[in-house]
């Protein structure tokens, strides 16, 4: 609330790059989740309630966020373990909906009346966060541990007797990334003003899948592209009215037949002999 | 250095190794042989890790590794590669190595992401490791290509070069030159060799009878999970009970009969 139209979309452009990552994460050890929504929910609500109840700072809320919605990852994460693929999807999926409907109906956040008054969010906070989010996801990638999560995603057996504990590989990366999601869940609720159930549906979670699939999930630059497509292409769009979905969808339609990596891939910045 | 004692795996009602007892010593070059099917790569599943016991135990020096999980036997010092190649599509040859020192140069994730001189002097050390270890196997020159640009050989070396750079003291070759030319072969048995020079202690599966005949200082032979033989190579090859295994009953005694 209180920015101009472009000042909004800039916002929601940044929160959704944060989303990218927090999915980029968790998927650059194989793991899918379509529970995204979940944590951001966790940590919107979270934030929420410690801002407008209890009234803390945004920034002492936001930590809070993280920490729990991390807590959260950790809990699903867990016996998730055991899964694999599309059967990882599909508990994720059920994790997010399990949290949408707590927060339907879980009077403390008056239910499905939704929770409001939460203020705050402003491009410069969104955009530090960003940054910092960003440096630590690629500082993170190109190192040991980024290559152990590769490692496990492209091959877990050859991983594991390379050494690689691929339990705490994969559980590392579902929990921070699952705290990255409520970073961006508090962002999106203190910019909301008003938050309710709605907002955490599986299709948000299959929106930040998409921002993978378009951008690229190779490198830390794809996810951040897809965000920024996907997020401002449907404003660009405005003029199309309601047909402006057909052209997301076209996109999408064209991009697993033309380039199914995604846009960024690795090769862009492999050296060459 | 490795003892197998009494292994046994069963899948079901298949018995894949039954009762097997042998041990390889220290500073071995140890082939293991058999026909198809002979539970040959199950043993080596057994002594990584990967599948669990049915019965007997492997005894890892003094540690028996029955409850251990790969990535811990990895870390006690044995190596392996495998027979359907498993590399990590994506990552450079140099990259591949390296994830093989991580258990070696390991720094926490904090250090990681805030890149901090601890990371900047573990990720040197790795790449230095990796490089050296490259250039030990012959494939220095092509440290930045990606694993899939390399030919099939020189993917089997990459392997190779991945298992060493964990340090082991044991290392496990499935089938190290199935599929190479017959120089490549050549390249391989100077490679294991070399590594045994090194103090590394070589346990591998191979078809190719010359190739384990010119090499080996001990021969272990697997038939329908069970032992059959083990020995010297000049004793094995003249091991009736082998000769049956690989030529069938009376096969080798007919000739010019």
């Amino acid at each position: 609330m209180g920015e101009s139209y472009l000042g909004g979309i800039a916002i929601q452009i940044g929160i959704n790059m944060i989303l990218a990552l927090s999915l980029y994460i968790t998927f650059s050890t194989g793991q899918i989740s379509l529970g995204h929504a979940g944590f951001m929910a966790i940590g919107g609500y979270a934030g929420a309630i410690l801002t407008v109840q209890a009234g803390t700072s945004l920034t002492f809320a936001i930590v809070i966020a993280a920490l729990l919605a991390g807590l959260f990852g950790l809990l699903v994460g867990w016996p998730a373990l055991r899964l694999g693929g599309i059967f990882l999807a599909i508990a994720t999926l059920g994790f997010g909906i399990i949290v949408m409907v707590f927060f339907q109906n879980f009077p403390y956040t008056s239910g499905s009346m939704g929770m409001q008054g939460m203020v705050g969010t402003s491009i410069p906070l969104v955009y530090l966060l960003l940054s910092a989010i960003v440096f630590l996801t690629w500082q993170l990638m190109r190192s040991s541990w980024g290559r152990s999560f590769e490692a496990v995603r492209e091959d877990e057996i050859a991983a594991k007797t390379m050494g690689i504990n691929v339990t705490v590989v994969k559980l590392t990366a579902f929990i921070l990334g699952a705290s990255l999601a409520g970073i961006a869940g508090a962002l999106d609720a203190h910019y909301m003003y008003y938050i309710d159930s709605h907002n955490y549906t599986f299709g948000r979670s299959i929106e930040i899948l998409l921002f993978l699939i378009l951008g690229g999930s190779e490198v830390v630059w794809g996810p951040l592209l897809g965000a920024l497509i996907l997020t401002a292409l449907p404003e660009l769009l405005r003029f199309m009215a309601d047909y402006r979905m057909v052209v997301y969808g076209l996109l999408m339609m064209a991009m697993m037949i033309v380039r199914p990596q995604g846009i960024i891939d690795r090769k862009m910045f492999h050296k060459r002999r | 250095m490795l003892t197998f004692s009494g292994v046994s795996k069963y899948f079901g009602g298949m018995k894949a190794v039954s009762d097997v007892s042998f041990g390889i010593e220290q500073g071995a070059i140890h082939a293991l042989i058999g026909p198809n099917g002979a539970g040959k790569t199950t043993l080596f599943n057994l002594a990584t890790g990967l599948v669990r016991l049915s019965g007997g135990q492997v005894l890892f020096g003094e540690h028996p590794l029955a409850s251990l999980e790969p990535h811990q036997i990895c870390r006690l010092g044995i190596a392996r590669t495998f027979q359907n190649i498993r590399l990590f599509r994506g990552m450079t040859a140099i990259e591949t190595v390296a994830v093989g020192t991580n258990t070696r140069f390991h720094y926490d994730i904090f250090t990681a992401m805030l890149a901090l001189p601890r990371k900047r002097r573990n990720e040197k050390k790795a790449f230095d490791k990796a490089e050296e270890i490259l250039d030990f196997v012959g494939l220095k020159k092509k440290s930045n290509y990606l694993c899939y640009e390399l030919s099939y050989g020189e993917q089997r070396l990459l392997e190779i070069a991945r298992a060493l750079a964990t340090g082991p003291k044991l290392l496990l070759l499935d089938e190290p030159t199935a599929g190479m030319t017959e120089t490549e072969t050549e390249n391989v048995s100077d490679l294991i060799k070399s590594i045994s020079q090194k103090g590394i202690t070589v346990f591998f599966i191979e078809h190719d009878m010359r190739f384990v005949m010119g090499l080996s200082s001990k021969v272990t032979v697997l038939n329908f999970g069970t032992l059959i033989a083990n020995g010297p190579p000049q004793e094995v090859q003249n091991n009736e009970a082998v000769i049956q295994a690989y030529l069938g009953r009376g096969g080798a005694l007919n000739v010019g009969g």
